[in-house]
């Protein structure tokens, strides 16, 4: 049980430390962001690449955050399960574009794997969590 | 209608530093967005404000100010599997959820040029 404890707080550190470097990231994909915002054309039918890259970071960085502040999240079973769906390449925008220009765009790239990083060291650590504390919300 | 800034534990470190009359301003805003993922409306519009590197009430205030009149909203109609959908207009979007009582609120504002 203290083992499992250790590894929680080992990688609740690691959730931190990898949320403030994607705040980093983000911030240096700018320049990237507009030339992809530029290049491709909207369409009507779907989200473009910005707006999914957007609402996968808010939903990824929610739970990462509120494992920041309070070692845990609500409805942990729920977020596990979203958590599981909200895999980065699955969204068919991102996955072409990753596909067809990841060589062109390093720092997207470099953002998209620690993002998705990210939500597996969120999902790990809440199974792991569940785990010692089966009951818990 | 129930509102969840109401509750919101990080309330007091979201309002540091704004006068009464800001704080007021902000609270109205935040009414307007959901939760998501975050454990509460403050945290969420902190982290966005924080992520973007612009300060937070004028964050919220072109949230607030993005006129939907006129854009595009994908889909057209209803929301996707994930209950989201985008409105869209210039450099500018904004992703939102149904809420109760026929109103939509607020996931993500963001300016694909920013």
């Amino acid at each position: 049980m203290v083992q499992v404890q250790d590894k929680l707080a080992v990688q609740r550190e690691y959730i931190v430390q990898l949320l403030g470097q994607l705040t980093v990231d983000y911030q240096n994909t700018k320049a990237e962001r507009r030339d992809i915002a530029e290049c491709y054309p909207n369409s009507e039918e779907e989200f473009t690449f910005s707006e999914e890259l957007e609402l996968l970071t808010v939903s990824i960085r929610g739970y990462a955050s509120q494992v920041r502040e309070t070692e845990t999240v609500k409805n942990c079973e729920l977020a596990i399960a979203h958590l599981q769906q909200l895999r980065v390449l699955d969204r068919p925008v991102i996955a072409q574009f990753y596909e067809e220009e990841r060589s062109r765009y390093p720092q997207i790239q470099s953002y998209l794997w620690r993002l998705d990083y990210l939500r597996l060291l969120v999902l790990e650590y809440l199974q792991m969590q569940q785990s010692v504390q089966p009951l818990s919300a | 209608m129930p509102n969840e800034a109401a509750s919101d534990p990080y309330l007091d470190q979201l309002f540091e530093g704004y006068t009464a009359t800001e704080v007021a301003e902000i609270q109205q805003y935040l009414a307007e967005w959901e939760v998501g993922t975050y454990g509460s409306v403050a945290q969420s519009v902190m982290d966005h404000a924080e992520r973007k590197g612009v300060e937070l009430l004028k964050y919220l205030r072109k949230a607030h100010n993005f006129n939907k009149r006129g854009a595009i909203r994908v889909p057209r109609t209803g929301y996707r599997a994930d209950g989201s959908a985008v409105y869209r207009k210039g450099n500018e979007f904004l992703i939102v959820r149904p809420a109760p009582y026929g109103v939509e609120k607020i996931v993500t504002y963001g300016i694909n040029e920013e």
